[in-house]
């Protein structure tokens, strides 16, 4: 189980990104990570990830400290960010994360994953030639291939086409029903309803809501009119139309 | 062609300098601005008082306006300056078309997108010529009152000026023909290659004349004294009219040449790896300097240069290796794909740094060898072991600084600017460290010592550097 506890993070005092931040995470468990730009975020993943380092509170993996080189390697990350090394091939790419993680490079595995997100051909190709969402693709690739206990994914679904999006789906459900635990950060709030889990709404680094998809549409109401609230739509609506 | 947009175009290159370099890693602190000003002064300084010293005239025979021949020789100075810096910049700027993508969304012209550039360009290569002469002005200035301002704005600045566009002309018509028959993937090789002939060219011309000066009675007679011999003949007025009329034709000629060609978009060639190697930090930073278009551009360069200088019988061909050493501006930022990696597991700044160092030389090394056996079988005499080892060992020494200025400087958007000033930068600094040894004057073995503390310092500057930026990275948009 992932445990995060009263996690605080700021840049200065009168900064704070964010503020006491607490929850657990499912062996098994899909969660959605949504919020407006400069919500916290990203910030959280990366506090996540170890790659920020905790000012208050505590992160743990099964009450072993995120920081352990044993726990990293049960994580995967996805950033939102293009970093992808563009001189390497997607296969090429493929080899290094799985020699990073220490796993066997499954070929049978890699040819059927290339297969769903429709790589095959352009696999021995240099990624500079990918297109974005060939980029989010390989990212995809790598991070199925990799038989850890955790996928962390900032933004890595937007962008990529329908079959690839279906493939992931599928992939994901397959993943939760070995017991593999999923965080995934987006705006795409339509398909945080589609899938259907846990939900967790920041705004100004607080949790607004944690809670099952299902529970929120239940209130008559969906993700869309709750983001809606968060970021005081009327008003902004009022002064728009006011205005221009 | 807008000139409106032109003009647009300078004020954004311009603010990119002013905001994303000037005022960016280390140049964000302001000890080191102030440093790099003191540095500047002082250098400039020194040199000045140098060179006005050595223009006392009083020793020479006075058959010989001593003066006018230091002018008339600084034109030739002037004209090599230019080619070298036309040269360099055409390396240092191959990389320009992924920079000039920030002006894609633009409502601008290919040709307004390129034609700006070419001046910002000169406008560059301009300051850095006058940083070169200036202590040369200051000096004569001071010696002569202001009597010899009118020959030194023709020998330095219609010189340069002419020069400079001169070659961007040759260089619009190489890349216009190539184009034309459909060789642009190579034009930029090309015309760099063409530049490095006719820089041999120029040395072999310039060497002829100075064996040729009369110094008895101070002849020296070479083209690149044409607005010297104008002013002589004609006058400041003519000379300076003359001077407009050419400036303006060959800015016309080289604006009305098209140069709306699109910028290459690759930026790696697939190289084959050998199966059996595992991708490690140290053999990812090999095969990616190994795939980069522009390290292979630069590579063919250095061949080339190299058997021109085996030919020539002029130096040693390892000396063109140097020019390898560019990389080490971009390969910070060239391997961050990577190192992002390592930040959440085991990253070490020193083992980052140490593989840098090591992959950029054993690169340098391989690719160096097909020189040294042509080196070793047509042998004109310039060719020996305590040279090459000399050469070798310079190498790690260039790759050390060209990898502190990546770092020091790191690319970002991929332009052409950070290593530029960077180099500029590096370049003031070395002056001043050289003018301060210069000045102890210390023995051969105090100097070594102080060397090797200064190139300590510059890796503990380095790994410190590698580790702020990943700091940096950390925070980025958290």
């Amino acid at each position: 189980m992932l445990n995060i506890q009263n996690v605080v993070y700021y840049y200065t005092k009168k900064n704070t990104v964010l503020n006491n931040v607490s929850f657990n995470l499912n062996k098994g468990e899909i969660l959605t990570i949504a919020g407006p730009n400069g919500s916290g975020k990203t910030t959280l993943i990366k506090l996540i990830v170890d790659l920020l380092k905790i000012q208050e509170g505590s992160i743990s993996v099964n009450k072993t400290s995120h920081d352990n080189p044993s726990v990293k390697k049960e994580i995967i990350y996805l950033s939102s960010e293009d970093f992808l090394p563009d001189f390497l091939t997607g296969k090429e790419y493929i080899e290094m994360i799985c020699d990073f993680y220490d796993t066997p490079l499954d070929k049978e595995k890699l040819s059927r994953l290339v297969g769903y997100y429709s790589l095959d051909s352009k696999l021995d190709q240099l990624i500079e030639s990918y297109s974005h969402g060939m980029r989010k693709k390989i990212q995809l690739v790598s991070a199925f291939m990799i038989n850890n206990k955790y996928i962390i994914i900032d933004e890595t679904l937007n962008g990529i086409d329908v079959e690839a999006k279906e493939a992931t789906k599928l992939l994901f459900e397959q993943y939760k029903r070995r017991g593999g635990s999923i965080i995934m950060c987006t705006h795409d709030l339509e398909l945080v309803e589609e899938l259907g889990y846990r939900v967790l709404l920041i705004n100004n680094g607080v949790i607004y809501i944690d809670d099952l998809i299902e529970n929120i549409l239940k209130t008559g109401s969906n993700l869309t009119n709750v983001f809606k609230e968060l970021i005081d739509y009327e008003g902004m609506k009022n002064e728009i139309e006011k205005y221009f | 062609m807008k000139l409106k947009n032109i003009f647009n175009l300078q004020k954004l290159y311009f603010l990119f300098i002013l905001r994303r370099i000037l005022s960016a890693g280390i140049l964000k602190e302001k000890i080191f601005k102030v440093f790099i000003f003191i540095a500047t002064v002082v250098t400039i300084t020194v040199t000045t008082v140098f060179l006005y010293k050595f223009l006392d005239d009083t020793d020479v025979s006075e058959q010989i306006n001593f003066m006018y021949f230091i002018i008339r020789m600084q034109g030739v100075n002037i004209i090599v300056w230019t080619t070298v810096i036309f040269v360099f910049t055409r390396i240092i700027f191959l990389k320009k078309g992924d920079f000039l993508k920030i002006t894609n969304q633009l409502p601008i012209t290919h040709n307004e997108r390129n034609s700006s550039f070419i001046i910002f360009e000169l406008l560059m290569s301009l300051s850095i010529i006058f940083l070169i002469s200036i202590a040369v002005i200051i000096a004569v200035v001071l010696r002569t009152n202001f009597h010899y301002i009118p020959l030194l704005i023709c020998t330095v600045f219609f010189t340069s000026l002419t020069g400079y566009l001169l070659l961007q002309l040759i260089n619009s018509i190489i890349i216009y023909l190539l184009n034309l028959i459909k060789l642009e993937k190579v034009s930029a090789l090309v015309s760099i290659l063409s530049f490095i002939v006719m820089l041999a060219i120029l040395y072999l011309d310039i060497v002829q004349s100075i064996n040729n000066i009369n110094y008895k009675i101070g002849e020296f007679n070479h083209w690149s004294q044409f607005y010297i011999e104008l002013y002589s003949n004609y006058g400041f007025i003519v000379t300076s009219l003359i001077f407009v009329i050419i400036i303006f034709l060959l800015l016309m000629i080289i604006l009305y040449i098209p140069n709306n060609f699109g910028s290459e978009d690759n930026h790696y060639v697939k190289i084959k790896k050998p199966t059996k190697l595992r991708l490690t930090m140290f053999n990812l930073y090999i095969l990616q300097i190994s795939r980069r278009v522009e390290n292979i551009t630069t590579l063919i360069i250095a061949y080339f240069l190299s058997i021109s200088l085996l030919i020539l019988d002029i130096l040693n061909p390892l000396y063109a290796m140097f020019l390898i050493t560019t990389s080490g501006l971009y390969i910070y930022t060239q391997t961050d794909s990577i190192r992002i990696n390592y930040y959440r597991f085991n990253y070490s700044a020193i083992k980052d740094y140490i593989n840098l160092i090591i992959s950029q030389y054993l690169y340098i090394l391989i690719t160096s060898l097909p020189i040294l056996i042509l080196g070793l079988i047509i042998n004109k005499g310039n060719v020996n072991l305590y040279d090459t080892l000399i050469i070798f060992g310079q190498l790690v020494l260039i790759i050390i600084l060209s990898t502190l200025i990546g770092i020091l400087f790191p690319v970002k958007k991929d332009n052409p600017f950070s290593p530029f000033i960077g180099f500029l930068i590096i370049v003031v600094i070395s002056g001043f460290i050289s003018l301060i040894l210069q000045f102890l004057n210390l023995s051969k073995l105090y100097n070594s010592i102080v060397m090797m503390i200064l190139y300590i310092f510059v890796i503990y500057i380095s790994c410190l550097g590698l580790k702020k930026l990943k700091e940096e990275f950390l925070h980025e948009d958290s």
